[in-house]
């Protein structure tokens, strides 16, 4: 008896192959090319090197100058330097932030309760090049220099938003009356903070800084609008390397950033793993 | 009585989410005595919940004061007042050990360590979970969590316990259980307990008093026996017990006794008077299992019983009891819990059945318009 063929089960499998090829492939191509000798056409593939990650971190290498796109590392060290700046002050900020507004939302009762909740929403619902914008407009006409302290402003405005989200819903799950058994056993107002609801919404506030700190290390559009000259981001020093062409070093970039990232998900992972 | 608690005058109103204002609270007063298992009972949103929400400190009072061992504590916050409370729920801290969960109002105290572990461990003994100290509050079953709950009240060696329906989550076998074990440990601490339950049984069960809640007033403030017995209104005697109540008139007045007319024109003699003069309207009290069978021929003086006859109209077999439903005319349907023993037999759906019921059985409750 001949096998029936499902049409469904075809189909599903072909739409989740596909699924996975478009996300992991192009990640993929990144990585293997960031290995192509190739110094002029990197689609094409030479042969093995490790030429561009040397040429990102200054390691003398055997191009010559003419294949050499990099001006000077300094400039990419200082993008990300002002990228990891920017983005641990703003982690710490907005967590801080989102938090306490998230609790505040969840356990005073006050007037205009639902509109500042509502308000905490928008941020992730404006178009980033709109908020940019406005952002811009903003510091320009209340004479802010533009610097990493507008970036860092701007970045907390709409992250705290993001913090805010992932913290709500972990407080939702708590069931309120442990604030009140600590209360009700002799803990005041900060001891049942730091004792009971910081713990318990830990993975929360975790998750929401991590969330912050990627996003903001990953932030082109908005940041694009606000940095200052001095003051460029990583993302925003790729981007201007791109119009100048692509080049091979990107790659390599590329993948740093991934790895970079990779670790900082898996730490995340693994702390939330423990806490359960 | 200065008792260990007083409440004076309490009220507190609400704003009802779909507007008009809720009274929890109207004019609440009540002491509670040393060393007493008082128990507030009352269906839901009579307002017994507030009131311990009132002494635990979770709930501003609008008016009125709250005394804990003399002292006035509308001022002072939650944590600092010298009650401790068991949760409905529990509210356990799922991120800690039974150990810790137990130490916690020590350790926010700044106990000594050593102290904390004697104090934490004799209790874990005297609730029976003595080496169960290391696990997490998710490996305890409902039971043991309640354990878990009054250990780490008690620790504190609070003035008062409160316990906020705290056995309403377990299944009834474990509740009877738990039911005893609190009234032991309560009169071995020798620490007053305020119990709420909506669970009439379980409150006349376990209380020394039991104050009955409904509308935000206290309706009833009495030892179990007394509520059971002589309830002072209709509220009280339908929400504890089985009841049946029937219209009645006060025909005669002598001293303490008198004597009712039934609405079909059966008199019942001999009744406790309870403060109503002649013409008063009075409801009569008869609890279904004070009806009995053949008490006439067993007891020939007339003047101990009043007979009820009518149809039965439903009837079935309960283990302990046989449940009747006596349908008379001129009265509403009167139900009856017959002892299921030898002699006892099952009756039938359209028998005619005369039971009755011993005057001492009788109570009146003031009916409308009468003096409360």
């Amino acid at each position: 008896m001949r096998r029936k063929i499902s049409w469904r089960n075809l189909f599903l499998s072909v739409y989740g192959w596909l699924f996975l090829v478009f996300i992991y492939v192009p990640i993929l191509l990144i990585t293997v090319f960031s290995f192509n000798s190739n110094p002029v056409n990197m689609m094409i593939w030479q042969g093995f090197t490790f030429d561009w990650y040397r040429t990102i971190f200054g390691f003398p290498t055997e191009l010559n100058e003419l294949t050499l796109y990099v001006e000077s590392t300094d400039q990419l060290y200082n993008a990300v330097l002002n990228s990891l700046t920017v983005a641990l002050i703003t982690t710490a900020v907005s967590t801080v932030l989102g938090t306490s507004v998230a609790l505040a939302v969840a356990r005073f009762r006050f007037r205009l309760k639902n509109f500042y909740r509502a308000l905490m929403f928008m941020p992730m619902i404006m178009p980033d090049i709109i908020l940019g914008i406005a952002l811009l407009i903003f510091f320009v006409s209340f004479g802010f220099g533009l610097g990493l302290h507008t970036i860092i402003i701007g970045h907390c405005t709409f992250l705290s938003s993001y913090v805010f989200i992932v913290v709500s819903a972990r407080i939702s799950d708590m069931d309120d009356s442990l604030e009140e058994a600590s209360a009700d056993l002799g803990a005041d107002g900060w001891t049942t903070f730091k004792r009971v609801t910081l713990p318990l919404i830990a993975p929360g506030v975790i998750g929401g800084a991590m969330l912050a700190f990627i996003i903001s290390m990953d932030d082109l559009v908005i940041t694009y609008f606000i940095s200052g000259v001095d003051s460029t981001t990583l993302p925003v020093h790729i981007y201007g390397m791109l119009r100048r062409g692509i080049k091979p070093e990107i790659n390599a970039i590329a993948t740093v950033m991934l790895v970079f990232s990779f670790i900082i998900a898996s730490v995340g992972l693994y702390m939330r793993s423990r806490k359960k | 009585m200065q008792g260990i608690l007083r409440i004076e005058n309490a009220s507190k109103s609400f704003q009802a989410p779909e507007g008009g204002v809720i009274r929890a609270l109207d004019n609440v007063s009540l002491t509670v005595a040393h060393n007493e298992f008082l128990t507030l009972l009352g269906p839901s949103g009579c307002g017994k919940t507030t009131l311990l929400r009132a002494v635990s400190g979770f709930e501003d009072l609008d008016s009125g004061e709250i005394y804990i061992d003399g002292q006035p504590v509308s001022d002072q916050p939650a944590h600092k007042r010298p009650v401790n409370t068991v949760f409905q729920r529990y509210a356990l801290f799922p991120h800690l050990t039974v150990e810790r969960n137990v130490a916690y109002s020590l350790e926010v105290r700044g106990t000594a360590k050593a102290e904390i572990r004697e104090r934490v461990g004799n209790m874990l003994e005297l609730v029976g979970l003595a080496g169960m100290g290391a696990r997490k509050i998710g490996q305890l079953s409902g039971g043991q969590q309640q354990r878990v709950a009054l250990a780490r009240s008690l620790v504190a060696q609070p003035k008062i316990l409160l316990l906020d329906e705290p056995l309403s989550a377990l299944d009834k076998n474990l509740r009877h259980k738990m039911q005893q074990e609190l009234k032991t440990l309560q009169h071995e601490l020798g620490i007053s307990f305020i119990f709420v339950t909506h669970d009439q049984e379980e409150a006349l069960v376990m209380s020394d008093r039991i104050a009955v809640l409904n509308g935000g007033t206290i309706q009833q403030l009495d030892a179990p026996e007394e509520l059971y017995r002589r309830p002072g209104s209709e509220f009280v005697a339908r929400f504890i017990g089985e009841s049946n109540l029937l219209d009645a008139t006060v025909v005669s007045v002598e001293g303490e006794s008198c004597d009712v007319v039934l609405t079909d024109g059966t008199v019942i003699r001999d009744c406790p008077v309870n403060g109503l003069k002649r013409g008063d309207p009075a409801k009569v009290l008869i609890r279904p299992e004070n009806l009995v069978e053949g008490f006439g021929q067993s007891n020939p003086d007339e003047r101990a019983g009043h007979e009820i006859s009518g149809t039965v109209s439903e009837s079935f077999f309960a283990g302990t009891d046989y449940h009747l439903v006596l349908a008379c005319k001129g009265l509403p349907p009167v139900r009856a819990s017959l002892r299921a023993g030898p002699g006892t037999s099952h009756h039938t759906i359209g028998e005619q059945t005369s039971l009755f019921v011993p005057h001492d059985a009788v109570h009146l409750i003031p009916g409308k318009g009468a003096p409360a």
